[in-house]
């Protein structure tokens, strides 16, 4: 069976940085599928299959750039509710935030982010970082999710 | 028999008149008593109410701070794009043919006025997210909780010569450090109010002699006094009350700084209950006295 692409997920409620962060991942080689979700609770409807908006496939795998700040369901909780499924936990989660403050980073990994970016206002380092998860996904098996695992 | 009466009369007249005062005396006590309970209780709620605002504002502060990143994350970021696209536009010109006049009105666009513009709008951003920056680190301070010790204030110093290092062979500046007695603080907070003080000594050397930073101290009524003293520029008299405000600069166009590193300093040693004094003089230097709590 061919290995299937990582399609990418970015959970942004402003669109202006969903669009640069699409720019620098083309900019760093990544092609791969992106989709964009605007709040929190479109991101858990697409994980979890609520709701009538598209579902997340079995045998695909995803990693979610996700950040904190956004209205209703936040970056935390979507992180909390990801890590705590059995089936979804093994999803590679990176938060990509403009917050440096230490007590929300370790709250972060404390729920078990795989990475944490700041989005630096200083466009040189974002776009490095950026391209830093772009050579991150290209290494690293992301696993999928797999829904027979949970029967 | 009417003498014998005038003096019971005077007994009791007496003994009424013992028993008021004793009455009004107790009274007044109590009176006391109660006002001064009040009041202290009225305090310990003013401090409970002044500390609660105390925690809004930071909270303020920290929320508007971040909020208002997020939008120069983007004004930052699209202008780099459009720096892009218009490379872009220049690499694509160069190999169109156009009449010579309109070439250069269309060379004057891409490579001085849009470029410019976009200068002035990243110089902003970065200018405006320094500002934040500082907000933040400030309202961070806030929350920190502080945990005293008694701090060996000689390998302290130490410790920030040698974190300076560099920037000291650099500026080809002299350093001095006489024995310095103990005093009570938060580590980590104490070598920032030190490190502060020695990166602006080391900013506002004169050109016109070598550089030299002298620390020294002694104790004082139950007070561990510091004296970083420099022989740089100096600082005006109407200027020396200043330089403890936020983002003030002296010299915002040639220091690199928020204007925050003294504003930080004083916070600090506010918190340990010390104080700081300066005395400075144009053209010769500058002497910054922090007090601290002895050990």
């Amino acid at each position: 069976m061919l290995k299937k692409e990582v399609v990418i997920l970015i959970a942004e409620d402003d669109v202006g940085h969903a669009t640069l962060i699409n720019k620098n991942l083309e900019r760093a080689g990544i092609t791969n599928t992106i989709i964009h979700f605007r709040n929190g609770e479109k991101t858990l409807d697409f994980l979890f299959k609520k709701g009538e908006g598209p579902h997340c496939e079995s045998g695909i795998p995803y990693v979610l750039l996700l950040d904190i700040r956004m209205p209703g369901i936040d970056g935390i909780e979507v992180l909390r509710q990801i890590k705590g499924d059995e089936r979804l936990k093994k999803m590679p989660v990176i938060m990509i935030t403009t917050t440096d403050d230490p007590r929300v980073i370790e709250e972060s990994h404390n729920l078990g982010c795989n990475h944490y970016i700041v989005k630096p206002v200083d466009y040189e380092s974002f776009f490095s970082a950026v391209r830093q998860l772009g050579l991150f996904l290209q290494v690293v098996e992301i696993p999928h999710i797999d829904d027979e695992k949970k029967q | 028999m009417d003498s014998q009466f005038q003096i019971q009369i005077i007994w009791i007249v007496s003994a009424v008149a013992v028993g008021i005062f004793f009455a009004w005396a107790v009274y007044l006590l109590v009176y006391a008593r109660i006002k001064e309970r009040r009041s202290d209780k009225e305090r310990e709620q003013l401090s409970a109410k002044l500390a609660a605002k105390n925690n809004e504002l930071e909270q303020i502060i920290h929320i508007t701070s971040h909020d208002l990143r997020s939008p120069l994350v983007n004004i930052q970021g699209f202008s780099k794009e459009l720096g892009y696209s218009i490379e872009g536009l220049a690499s694509i010109l160069e190999g169109v043919e156009v009449r010579e006049s309109t070439n250069l009105q269309i060379r004057a666009f891409l490579e001085n006025e849009i470029p410019e513009a976009l200068q002035y709008i990243s110089a902003s951003v970065a200018k405006m997210d320094s500002l934040l920056a500082g907000l933040l680190k400030l309202s961070h301070l806030g929350t920190v909780v502080i945990e005293i010790e008694k701090l060996d204030m000689n390998s302290l110093i130490n410790n920030i010569v040698r974190a300076f290092e560099y920037q000291i062979k650099d500026a080809g500046v002299e350093v001095g450090i006489s024995e310095l007695p103990a005093c009570m603080g938060d580590k980590t907070q104490i070598n920032q109010v030190f490190s502060n003080l020695f990166d602006n000594a080391l900013k506002y050397f004169s050109p016109n002699r070598r550089g030299t930073i002298e620390v020294s101290g002694f104790m004082e009524d139950e007070k561990s006094i510091y004296c970083v003293e420099d022989n740089g520029i100096g600082i005006a008299p109407e200027n020396q009350e200043k330089v403890f405000r936020i983002f003030h600069q002296l010299n915002p166009d040639t220091s690199t700084g928020e204007g925050l590193g003294l504003a930080i300093v004083s916070r600090i040693i506010d918190k340990h209950h010390g104080s700081i004094r300066l005395e400075s003089e144009i053209g010769k230097g500058s002497r910054f006295f922090v007090e601290l709590p002895a050990a």
